[in-house]
């Protein structure tokens, strides 16, 4: 059977009077509880370690990835100005035009 | 305790936050619990329950019945204050430890029946069956109105027993609103884990490390458990009516067993529960039929009064369809493909020779005309509709 506990716990401290005399514990489980809560403070700062970690090694990337997007955004902003410039240029626009008679042409040649 | 009995020692740990309305009753099932040769031990954890004076009614409740009773001097949350249980067990050398929620009613054969499902060659863990367990549950329409007593909790469970023994299901995962766990797997697998906070599914979480560990997890299906269910956590705040579990918690689980979502489908469509449900429901009707009596209504809808505490058989008045609705303490079994003429046969056999206590015939129909010949004396015209159209 569990050890039994003659010393009483906190109050339970609700403002009652009833509530601030002691709760009387027949099951000491005191130790078994401390040494677990201690047990679990350790695990719970291995793994704010851990994520910290991970969260500044993941942070890294991000901003890596971040930075590359960027780039990748004004190259492709510089690319499209230059397609623009291209498209509005006489060349382009006579070529444009010529490929078209030639098309119209062809269709009524029949070939 | 020094003691000369032989058989194994558990420790049932009941957590407790608040629940004045249900843990009396609770307590007074544990100790209705038959040990047979083995010593139980019950120890109520009393989560730092902040209801004015309640721990102190609980305390003196517990002193009253003899049951060890400990507060935590702050409030831990479900999944710490279960592995304090589980801990107490390991280090005061209990063989195994019975997790248990406190808005519960214990059958007789608990304890037995438990203890035959865990002796199973590589099983782990045990949770009882119950109309509340998750997705295990046994459906039942009204199980407050039906199965809130230790008299009938001990007549289902007792007639679960007869039906299925010992027998031990796998399931994906346990529930430990009553499980029970042998101390050394406790040692290998180690205790709930407390990154799920103030509770749900941290016995997932550990039923799945434990089968990561070797260990089968298992239902009892020949021992039933009333579940009051989510008690103490409505009180707490942590669900509410309308959701039953945790999302963050379920994002724990999804995150560390990816795959553990599929193999809750897989087993739901395996048909094994379903087959469980069946034979279970059907041997409440079988027993209860035979020990108190059933009775035969003809008629298109459903019969508007309840005979409760008979099993009441319902069929189609032509008698076409072949199917026979059994109710009985809330719950329903269907028989299908049955020979309506040859249909009182059928039942007696069904009920262990055992005739109808009463025949009611409510519309009319081929059926219902040839169970009135048949039953002369034993059946009733009765109109079948409602009071107020």
């Amino acid at each position: 059977m569990a050890e039994r506990k003659k010393t009483p716990t906190e109050p339970t401290g609700s403002g009652d009077p009833v509530d601030e005399l002691p709760v009387k514990n027949t099951a000491d489980l005191d130790e078994i509880s401390l040494a677990q809560a201690l047990l679990d403070v350790d695990v719970a700062n291995a793994r704010v370690i851990d994520l910290t970690k991970r969260l500044t090694t993941l942070t890294k990337e991000l901003r890596q990835s971040t930075s590359e997007l960027q780039k990748a955004k004004l190259r492709n902003r510089s690319i499209a100005a230059e397609l623009e410039e291209i498209k509005g240029s006489r060349a382009f626009r006579s070529a444009t035009t010529a490929q078209r008679f030639l098309g119209a042409a062809r269709s009524r040649l029949g070939r | 305790m020094a003691t000369a009995m032989s058989g194994p020692r558990v420790l049932l740990a009941i957590t407790a936050y608040n629940g004045e309305a249900f843990i009396a009753r609770t307590l007074d099932s544990a100790l209705h619990i038959d040990q047979g040769d083995a010593q139980l031990d019950v120890l109520v954890l009393d989560d730092c329950s902040p209801a004015p004076g309640f721990s102190h009614r609980l305390a003196a409740m517990c002193e009253q019945r003899g049951i060890l009773y400990y507060r935590s001097p702050r409030n831990l949350g479900i999944p710490r204050n279960v592995s304090l249980g589980m801990l107490t067990a390991v280090q005061q050398g209990y063989d195994h430890v019975i997790i248990s929620n406190s808005d519960v009613v214990y059958p007789r054969n608990f304890l037995a029946q438990l203890l035959l499902a865990v002796a199973h060659e590589g099983v782990g863990s045990v949770t009882a069956w119950s109309n509340n367990v998750s997705m295990y549950s046994l459906p039942n329409s009204d199980p407050d109105r039906y199965l809130a007593t230790q008299e009938r909790v001990d007549w289902l469970s007792d007639t679960l027993a007869e039906w299925y023994v010992d027998a031990a299901m796998d399931i994906p995962a346990g529930i430990s609103f009553a499980m029970i766990v042998p101390t050394a797997v406790i040692e290998e697998v180690g205790v709930m884990d407390p990154v799920f906070g103030r509770g749900y599914c941290e016995e997932t979480d550990w039923s799945l490390r434990s089968l990561a560990a070797g260990y089968r997890v298992a239902l009892a299906p020949g021992c039933f458990v009333y579940h009051s269910g989510r008690g103490s956590n409505l009180e707490a705040g942590l669900v509410t009516r309308d959701h039953t579990s945790v999302p963050e918690n379920e994002d724990i689980i999804d995150m560390r067993y990816p795959l553990f979502r599929g193999q809750v489908g897989a087993f739901a469509a395996s048909g094994i529960l379903a087959e469980a449900r069946l034979h279970g429901v059907a041997a409440f009707m079988r027993r209860g039929g035979a020990e108190f009596g059933y009775t035969i209504d003809a008629g298109w809808l459903p019969p508007s009064e309840n005979a409760e505490g008979l099993v009441r058989c319902t069929v189609a008045p032509d008698g076409l369809d072949g199917i026979v609705s059994m109710d009985f303490l809330g719950f329903r079994h269907v028989i299908e493909d049955v020979d309506a003429f040859a249909l009182a046969e059928t039942l007696k056999e069904f009920f262990g020779g055992r005739p109808p206590v009463a025949v009611n015939l409510r519309d009319r129909g081929a059926l219902a005309s040839s169970l009135q010949s048949e039953f002369a004396g034993t059946s009733r015209r009765l109109g079948n509709y409602p009071s107020r159209v």
